[in-house]
């Protein structure tokens, strides 16, 4: 439901739909704080993004500077010493940074002309680029709308969340020790939003390299390990899984958008499909960006395309960047990288369509609708306040309820598969005939009195 | 009763009680549905079985997607029809620690399934093929009534829960803040011999209903039953 809608119908329901009492703006505002109470009580908004071991980038030292990043340069990140050992010399959290630019820890392009023609050309991943020495950070400052980590994983496997005494007890060293995997995190000591890997990664992570700057993903059958991996745009699409066609198992069709289907098996199939389809190679270790775009290349994956219409918004492994809006504007491999799955905050109500789904909605307008009659003023009604309020907190303890009963609910198996026991645990005290004949219990401190 | 009927009596109560008819029906048309939404919420009764088409290589699903859009309350099942057997639900972190570290790898017929938050599942191992299937039964919140012969999908007798609710709307609109809260009601509460009042008892005799299904055939007690509100039941 759009923004101007809700506020509409929360401004009829308070009885003042022309805003004589409560105006546009405090409406929004009483909306947005509903929406983030929501969101941040009961966690719903989940997102996964990656902590990637890639050197660190920065090409500004103070956050004033952001002002001047207007048009031509892209904001990388901040940072104030260059080499790692002088953070015992400076304050702050930034890790060091030693290139302003990310093609600079990348390797050269490939020109894509060339890969078109021969298979021979594609460089290795994780190549270096064209630093000599890579620094890569242990510390990274976490996104502001983090509210929480569930899970993070390395490698594609969950690693610990410990504190830093557990760091210290194991580890006196564990913010200088380097080992290319990561088995623990912590959030402590270096920042409020400012998580640490340990150890310190010596390794950068598998990347994919981008051939090109414009147009965006559409879409790619990839093949890992001989598996197919298919990627498609339902994931996050509110209308249902309509979106996309799929042929058989394995059978290289893949429809991303609504009508065209191509077979990746023909040579160049660019004039028998619909949209803007410029490129497409079969068998090239290449997947394809948007209409006007290059190959990513890998030399352990084997890519193929099929740019059609609509845009990708989901790969495999390689999860929606974004949120569930926007589309895909990079694609990052799991491969020896640092994956976090979190709950967010969600987007500003007044810069995006509500991210809620349609039950949280009502929720929402009591709140505001609470706000507004508790407001001092015309128009002020503690009574209906007060009512709408517990309505609210109704649906709170509902989405609270509903969450836990997904977690509590174990199928019954016969074979002893239950994993929760139900029973008290053991006495964890001896009774005080400890020790004494079974039968003789008047001989026991009790019956002796 | 359908959507038309309900509008009507909330006219026509509306008018009874205040011997005026300023309302704007758009205005009661939209607290009808909104009751709609707020009882089908509360109560949990449209239930739906939907297919859920898992894919190769794809352990989350956004089960959202696939009923009916953003509708979805929770979804309370999941059966994986080619190897027959209904999905065990386990935490994410016993997937972790206690199954495999790379159970998102492994390939073969589904059979747990966790749900790492709000509309995400994800199931383990992941299916080989893409044709196959697994079901999930569901609670949505229903269609919504915009039509006038649009009928409301729970039994009739509770159909005066949305005259309740939109009457309840309504006066709290006019500033007729006792006769709001007294729509509104309040739930039953046997224990004191009281059947409620107003939307609050539908509203409970609904969850009732839905919650408490073939409990009367399995109870034991001597007599007619138990009064409304009394049915027990599984919530």
């Amino acid at each position: 439901m759009l923004l101007s809608s809700l506020i509409s119908v929360v401004a009829r329901k308070l009885g003042d739909a022309e805003h004589a009492v409560w105006s546009y703006g405090e409406l929004l505002q009483y909306l947005s704080d509903g929406y983030v109470d929501l969101t941040y009580r009961s966690p719903h908004i989940w997102d996964r993004f990656y902590v990637e071991n890639l050197p660190y980038t920065a090409n500004y030292n103070y956050d004033w500077e952001l002002a001047y990043f207007t048009v031509g340069p892209i904001v990388e990140g901040r940072f104030d010493i260059t080499y790692p050992w002088e953070r015992n010399y400076f304050p702050g959290t930034d890790p060091a940074a030693n290139h302003t630019y990310a093609w600079e820890r990348t390797p050269p392009v490939v020109d894509v002309t060339a890969l078109k023609n021969t298979l021979t050309n594609i460089p290795a991943l994780g190549e270096k680029g064209y630093l000599d020495t890579e620094y890569i950070p242990a510390t990274r400052v976490l996104p502001e709308d983090v509210q929480a980590i569930r899970r993070a994983t390395f490698d594609g496997h969950r690693i610990s969340a410990t504190g830093p005494d557990e760091l210290e007890a194991m580890d006196q060293s564990y913010e200088s020790y380097q080992a290319p995997e990561q088995i623990a995190y912590s959030q402590a000591k270096d920042g409020l939003q400012v998580l640490r890997k340990y150890p310190v990664p010596s390794q950068r992570s598998a990347e994919w390299k981008f051939l090109t700057r414009w147009g965006s993903v559409r879409g790619v059958i990839t093949m890992l390990d001989n598996v197919t991996r298919r990627m498609s745009i339902d994931e996050f699409h509110p209308g249902g899984p309509t979106g996309i066609i799929d042929a058989t198992e394995r059978s290289r069709f893949l429809l991303i958008g609504m009508l065209a289907i191509v077979d990746t098996g023909a040579v160049d199939p660019t004039g028998s499909t619909f949209g803007p389809l410029s490129l497409l190679l079969s068998g090239l270790n290449g997947l394809y960006i948007g209409g006007y775009g290059g190959p990513i290349t890998g030399a352990t994956a084997f890519a193929e395309s099929t740019a059609i219409r609509g845009t990708l918004r989901v790969v495999p492994r390689h999860f929606a960047i974004g949120g569930s809006r926007g589309i895909v504007k990079r694609l990052i491999r799991e491969q020896n990288n640092f994956r976090l799955e979190v709950n967010r905050r969600p987007q500003s109500v007044i810069l995006y369509d509500p991210e809620i789904p349609r039950p949280f909605v009502l929720a929402t307008q009591f709140y505001a609708i609470a706000q507004s009659f508790r407001k001092r003023g015309a128009g002020q009604n503690l009574k209906m306040a007060t009512h709408y309020r517990e309505r609210y907190e109704m649906y709170v303890d509902r989405l609270d309820k509903r969450g836990n009963a997904a977690s509590a609910k174990r199928h019954l198996v016969v074979g002893g598969m239950a994993k929760q026991s139900t029973g008290s645990p053991a006495f964890p005290v001896y009774p005080d005939n400890f020790g004494y004949a079974r039968f003789s219990l008047r001989r026991s401190r009790r019956f002796r009195r | 009763m359908n959507l038309g009927l309900v509008i009507t009596a909330v006219l026509d109560r509306y008018s009874e009680a205040t011997n005026q008819r300023f309302v704007d029906i758009a205005d009661v048309k939209l607290a009808v549905q909104e009751g709609y939404d707020w009882i089908s919420d509360a109560t949990e009764w449209d239930e739906v079985r939907v297919p859920i088409r898992v894919r190769s290589g794809r352990c989350y699903y956004d089960i959202r997607s696939y009923a009916d859009g953003d509708a979805l309350l929770y979804a309370r099942e999941f059966f994986h029809p080619l190897s027959g057997r209904w999905l065990e639900m386990v935490a994410t972190r016993f997937l972790d620690l206690d199954v495999y570290p790379f159970w998102e790898e492994v390939y073969g017929n589904p059979w747990r399934v966790c749900f790492p938050a709000y509309g995400w599942v994800g199931f383990h191992p992941q299916p080989e093929g893409d044709e196959d299937l697994i079901v999930m039964n569901a609670v949505r919140l229903p269609v919504q009534l915009s039509a006038n012969a649009d009928t409301p999908g729970f039994p009739s007798q509770f159909h005066l829960a949305l005259v309740e609710y939109a009457l309840c709307e309504i006066y709290s609109q006019d500033g007729e803040t006792e006769l709001a809260l007294e729509h509104w009601g309040r739930p039953p509460n046997p224990d004191m011999g009281d059947l409620g009042s107003g939307y609050l008892r539908y509203e409970a005799e609904l969850a009732a209903y839905v919650h408490a299904r073939a409990t009367m055939d399995r109870n034991t007690v001597v007599g007619m039953g138990y009064p409304i509100g009394r049915e027990g039941g599984v919530r």
